[in-house]
């Protein structure tokens, strides 16, 4: 291929493309070229193929059915473009790029492929008159549209988000409104578990167990102190009954010792025993002494005397005679007998002062005897009708007081007993009370646990909190909608501006080619087509005839060419077929597309039996 | 304004210009939503 066709020409490579499966590449030079093949060859593939990379045709239009890839391959003005098609699953079909070619624009099968499914013949065909899809199309009003759509679109999204962002900030704040209440139970039952370690009731049961402890102890004291009184009480009652029984031992002793107990004649006999002892004492035995001593004293005298020479010896010193019998001599003889008889008379004396002391001795032992009797018998008397009976008595208030104070001490040990099983039973209730509330606690503290880890979840899901979030949020929405606005303006700008550019280019169009038997043909301003005829009338596509639908539907599209199209996309296509129906009009369309178009291709059936395409450069 | 929305008009145009239907929607919604998080989070920090 030479430098000048690389510029002066476009070639086209289709694979599994409509109805071409096998690769096929078609060369179209500047002005004019016709895709001459019999019916059913692939011509409209081709166009197919051309229209998929220099503008938008549903993927699935294309590639061949039952195909799973196809491709298009674009040489322009040195470089290679490749649009590559595969198939998704069943139905869908998905196009991939590699480049953009210079000479894409989304509006080329709009309004530069005049193919008999083109939308603007289609419209006229089935008497649509609202243009305002093609508005859209023909300026960036539909890429406003789209813009319009996905912003508003977003809005919902984002209204949605902060709707559930104030249903979470609810939540947290009900999670943590909870939290607080459970915080506050929990610290409530902590307390009461602290309080729970003894109560009032049992305070006032172990107050009053250890008062009747002490009451108790003073009893069992005070009976103690009895039991020893009365131990005492009792072994002087068993002195008491034993000196009783000595007494009557001696008693009995003292009545056998005087049987019939005649103590008075006992004492008289004595009385006349000592009496008449006594009196023969003093009448025999003292007077002899007497009579003795004084003679002794006078012998005495008379020696003494005699010795100091005061007596004569020989004479009597008693009568004062001559007296044998007191010589010298004789008076001591005398005084010798005298010693002896003394010495008898005493002996006899003594025998009967001895007597006489043992009878009083005896006399006194019967006295005494007699003072014992009675003293015993008193004694006996005593014990027997006071003091033993009194110590029974004494004895017996003891054993009643004991028994009293032992009831007293049973009823406070009762008392004691039932107040400590009273305590057991506050004591076994309260634990049963502390089990309850431990439980309690745990269940809110775990509750607690989850919510905690719940309002720690919806923290962590906003990053920036969840107040901040929700601000975001309407900030979000509030800029969305400027854009939506700002969007739908210059939508509504675009489509205004499209319709007046178009309105201008079919006006010039018109003039141009100046076809009879119209007058003006516009968009109005509900994009409503109005077609008029020559005087003025009014008419609708549905009035056209088949070739006046044609007429003015490609006057539209090469209206619009003229005025999107003519400096992005250098080609346009017409169908022979569309325009068979009219040769002149058509020859005329041919001649005014080829002066403006750079690469006006037309296709054209040929006879079945030349079989392949070919691309010449005449009709 | 119209200076910022300007640049963002342009690009969000491009993509139309390029794709079609959801495609075009979606990637228009992921431009546009990180336009807005930008004009959000500046609002937000010249508030705080």
């Amino acid at each position: 291929m030479s430098a000048k066709s690389q510029t002066e020409s476009l070639k086209l490579r289709v694979e599994n493309i409509g109805g071409i499966r096998t690769p096929l590449e078609v060369e179209f030079r500047k002005g004019l070229s016709v895709i001459k093949a019999p019916n059913a060859t692939g011509k409209t593939s081709i166009i197919k193929g051309l229209e998929a990379i220099v503008g938008n045709v549903p993927p699935e239009d294309v590639l061949t059915d039952g195909e799973k890839e196809g491709k298009v391959i674009l040489s322009y003005d040195g470089q290679e473009y490749t649009i590559k098609l595969y198939r998704v699953g069943i139905e869908s079909v998905k196009s991939e790029r590699d480049t953009t070619p210079p000479i894409y624009d989304p509006r080329t099968s709009l309004i530069a492929i005049a193919l008999p499914e083109n939308k603007i013949l289609r419209k006229l065909n089935e008497g649509d008159i609202v243009f305002s899809d093609v508005l859209e199309e023909l300026s960036n009003a539909e890429k406003y549209l789209t813009i319009v759509e996905a912003v508003r679109e977003l809005i919902p999204e984002h209204k949605n988000r902060l709707r559930l962002l104030e249903l979470d900030a609810k939540e947290s704040e009900r999670i943590k409104a909870q939290i607080e209440v459970l915080k506050e139970r929990i610290q409530t039952i902590e307390r009461e578990l602290q309080e729970l370690v003894e109560s009032p009731e049992q305070k006032e049961l172990s107050d009053r167990i250890a008062q009747l402890k002490n009451e108790l102890q003073k009893k069992k004291s005070e009976k103690k102190e009895l039991e020893k009184d009365l131990e005492e009480k009792k072994s002087l009652l068993r002195e008491k009954e034993a000196e009783l029984k000595k007494v009557r031992g001696e008693i009995t002793d003292l009545e056998q010792k005087y049987p019939g107990l005649d103590f008075d004649s006992k004492d008289s006999w004595y009385k006349s025993q000592i009496e008449a002892l006594e009196e023969k004492r003093s009448k025999e035995t003292e007077p002899l002494l007497k009579k003795l001593y004084n003679e002794r004293e006078a012998i005495i005298e008379q020696i003494k005397k005699l010795e100091r020479g005061e007596l004569e010896r020989g004479k009597c010193p008693f009568c004062a005679e001559t007296c044998p019998k007191y010589s010298d001599n004789l008076m001591q003889i005398r005084l010798n007998e005298l010693e002896e008889e003394i010495q008898d008379a005493k002996a006899k004396d003594d025998e009967i002062t001895k007597k006489i002391r043992e009878l009083k001795a005896e006399r006194d032992d019967v006295k005494r005897d007699r003072e014992r009797l009675r003293g015993l018998k008193n004694r006996e008397r005593r014990l027997v009708e006071e003091e033993i009976p009194e110590l029974k008595r004494e004895i017996s208030k003891v054993e009643k007081e004991i028994e009293n104070k032992e009831r007293e001490v049973e009823k406070k040990q009762d008392e004691i007993s039932e107040l400590e099983k009273k305590l057991e039973i506050e004591k076994v209730e309260m634990q049963k009370e502390r089990e309850r509330k431990e439980r309690t606690l745990d269940q809110l503290r775990d509750e607690l646990s989850d919510l905690e880890g719940q309002s720690k979840d919806l923290d962590k899901k906003y990053e920036k909190g969840v107040e901040k979030t929700k601000r975001y949020e309407l900030v979000v929405i509030e800029e969305l909608t400027k854009l939506a606005e700002y969007f739908e303006e210059r939508y509504t700008t675009e489509k205004t501006g499209a319709k007046k550019v178009f309105n201008e280019s079919i006006r010039r169009v018109f003039e141009r080619l100046g076809f009879g038997g119209f007058s003006k043909i516009e968009i109005n301003k509900e994009d409503a087509l109005e077609i008029y005829r020559e005087g003025g009338t009014k008419t609708t596509p549905r009035k056209l005839s088949t070739s006046e639908r044609i007429t003015v539907g490609l006057i539209l599209m090469i209206s619009a060419y003229e005025a999107y199209l003519k400096d992005r996309v250098p080609i346009f296509v017409l169908d022979e077929v569309t325009l068979s129906y009219d040769p002149t009009r058509f020859k005329e369309i041919v001649n005014y597309l080829a002066e403006r178009v750079p690469y006006l291709i037309i296709t054209t059936v040929v006879p079945a039996e030349e079989r392949e395409i070919r691309v010449e450069d005449t009709l | 304004m119209m200076v910022e929305y300007k640049e963002l008009e342009l690009k969000l145009l491009e993509i139309a210009r390029l794709l079609n239907g959801k495609e075009a929607r979606d990637r228009i919604k992921e431009e546009v939503e990180k336009y807005v998080s930008e004009v959000a989070n500046r609002k937000l920090e010249a508030e705080s």
